[in-house]
């Protein structure tokens, strides 16, 4: 029987992840920019939307699903770059992805529960 | 198994897509996918401030984003996010193929403008509540 292919998640992952950045990145990214050119006036409220569930949720759904998108991309590119993929671009990239998303759980779990005392 | 086959091979040079405007777009699109991952890096940094440091992270990081080269990086990251969002939702018709739910049935499918001012529509109201909760704090 042949190996089957770990593609599917992947691809699922990527497509997920695309779709975050698309709805969420031009607009986060307007608001960040915004408050970096405003000297005090405008705040980022970054850390009180991390304060309610919703918010930690939605920004855990962005890194997890930005960082997937991201090295799926960069794996795929790698080919178009006459760079031959093996295991161990794969374990690197999709390694990082996987340590984005459990410090950025780990992190969000940490403010969040702390901000109930 | 051992192959016999001795397929010819052209050879390829390493800037093939910048012959033709059409791969360069091409590779444009998929370099996005670098600034978003370090977007999503930018954005962990941010939640990792505000573990280590909570009652400080909410000047840390207002610190951080008016510093000069956090602005280019942004600016040149909403360039990207804002090709990857225009390349993507005019890519989703191309994955998802549904026939109309009215007549004539499933000899047509539905228009690939629909999908593409669905998902803008989204993208806006999304823009709205996240510009609401990290602008105006609602």
């Amino acid at each position: 029987m042949p190996a089957r292919s770990n593609e599917p998640p992947f691809w699922g992952l990527f497509g997920f992840g695309g779709m975050v950045i698309a709805f969420a990145f031009p607009a986060l990214l307007i608001c960040m920019i915004i408050a970096g050119f405003g000297d005090g006036h405008t705040t980022f409220h970054f850390t009180e939307a991390m304060s309610h569930w919703w918010g930690a949720g939605a920004i855990f759904l962005i890194i997890f699903g930005a960082a997937f998108h991201g090295v799926h991309r960069i794996y795929h590119s790698f080919h178009d770059l006459k760079i031959h993929t093996g295991r161990v671009h794969h374990i690197i990239l999709y390694g990082t992805a996987f340590c984005i998303t459990t410090a950025a759980l780990t992190a969000i779990s940490i403010y969040y529960f702390k901000s109930f005392q | 198994m051992k192959s016999y086959r001795k397929p010819y091979i052209r050879e390829v040079s390493r800037s093939w897509w910048m012959s033709d405007p059409f791969y360069i777009k091409y590779m444009v699109r998929e370099a996005t996918a670098v600034l978003n991952l370090i977007v999503s890096i930018e954005l962990l940094v941010f939640c990792l401030i505000a573990a280590i440091d909570p009652n400080n992270a909410e000047r840390t990081i207002s610190d951080l984003i008016q510093s000069p080269a956090i602005i280019i990086l942004n600016i040149i990251a909403l360039i990207a996010a804002m090709y990857h969002a225009i390349t993507w939702f005019n890519l989703m018709p191309k994955a998802v193929r549904i026939f109309q739910p009215y007549p004539p049935q499933g000899t047509r499918l539905i228009p690939a403008g629909f999908y593409i001012i669905m998902l803008w529509c989204i993208t806006l109201l999304a823009s709205a509540i996240i510009a609401l909760v990290l602008i105006f704090a609602v």
